[in-house]
């Protein structure tokens, strides 16, 4: 899996819990996996708009706090592109696994 | 680096309203970095490459050449562009009709579906279903696809229909991708 497609992967999987806005789904990536994993903001945004272009989220803008941010939620396509998504992961790390034996 | 000059790098060639939001987006979110103690300077740095993020945005949005391109295919929609077509579609019969009655009629039902797909392209627009530049990318896709097949049925002459199917598949898909976030975008709605 290209990272990109990890990318599209983990903002897909912060979407299915609740609606966000980019700077709370960087943070969610980022808490999520312990520091691990950064979405870097200027790959974050193309990934977003690309997602929405393609139905898998939509956004509409809100009020957080007085101050105006584009929110992203998860749409049903996106919900099942997420679960493709997840199986193609769950493949690719049991092929892993498999290759380097259970010294892992 | 700033992140305005960042961000006039990402947003070259990318259509005005999309770039706006784009720059909102990256206004609001370093906004959110500073408030939660990050320098503009180490937020820039750590975006990467705005050539990469321009063309990131570039597959997503419709490029400034897109939009003007488009604005330039409303035109088919403006009612003064239906005698042209029955003159098309009058030429095209008569062509058949020398051929064979059979090609002649079923060009004929071709150029009255064509017709009333247009008529059906006015009501989405009006009724808001379908932006003025979807429907003009519709109309023009329509009109390339139509006349293709019109002169595959016509002549016998396949290689006009592949080359209609190409261009409707090709370009007219990859736009129309782009197209639907620009009616989105366009229409969205100010949630409170």
């Amino acid at each position: 899996m290209k990272p990109q497609e990890q990318l599209r992967m983990l903002i897909l999987a912060v979407l299915e819990r609740q609606p966000e806005h980019g700077y709370a789904i960087a943070q969610a990536i980022k808490a999520r996996s312990e520091g691990l994993l950064t979405a870097k903001e200027g790959t974050l945004y193309p990934v977003l708009h690309a997602l929405e272009a393609e139905g898998h989220i939509a956004s509409a803008e809100t009020e957080v706090g007085g101050r105006v941010r584009r929110e992203y939620r998860l749409t049903e396509k996106g919900t099942g592109a997420l679960a493709r998504l997840r199986g193609d992961w769950k493949k690719q790390i049991s092929a892993v696994g498999a290759v380097l034996g259970s010294g892992v | 680096m700033t992140l305005g000059i960042w961000l006039d790098q990402a947003t070259i060639n990318i259509e005005v309203r999309a770039a706006e939001r784009i720059r909102q987006e990256y206004a609001a979110h370093l906004e959110d970095a500073l408030g939660a103690g990050t320098s503009e300077q180490t937020f820039v740095t750590e975006l990467g490459s705005a050539a990469a993020a321009n063309a990131d945005f570039i597959r997503t949005y419709l490029t400034l050449g897109e939009v003007s391109l488009l604005d330039a295919h409303r035109g088919p929609l403006h009612p003064r562009w239906l005698w042209l077509y029955g003159l098309l579609s009058f030429c095209c019969v008569t062509l058949a009709l020398f051929i064979s009655p059979v090609r002649s009629l079923l060009v004929a039902a071709l150029m009255m579906a064509g017709l009333a797909f247009w008529f059906w392209l006015r009501a989405a627009r009006r009724s808001g279903r379908l932006s003025t530049r979807q429907a003009g990318q519709l109309c023009w896709d329509a009109a390339i696809g139509i006349s293709g097949l019109g002169l595959a049925l016509a002549f016998g002459q396949i290689s006009w229909l592949l080359f209609s199917f190409t261009v409707l598949t090709g370009i007219g898909v990859r736009r129309w991708r782009k197209l639907r976030l620009d009616h989105s975008t366009s229409d969205s709605g100010r949630a409170a």
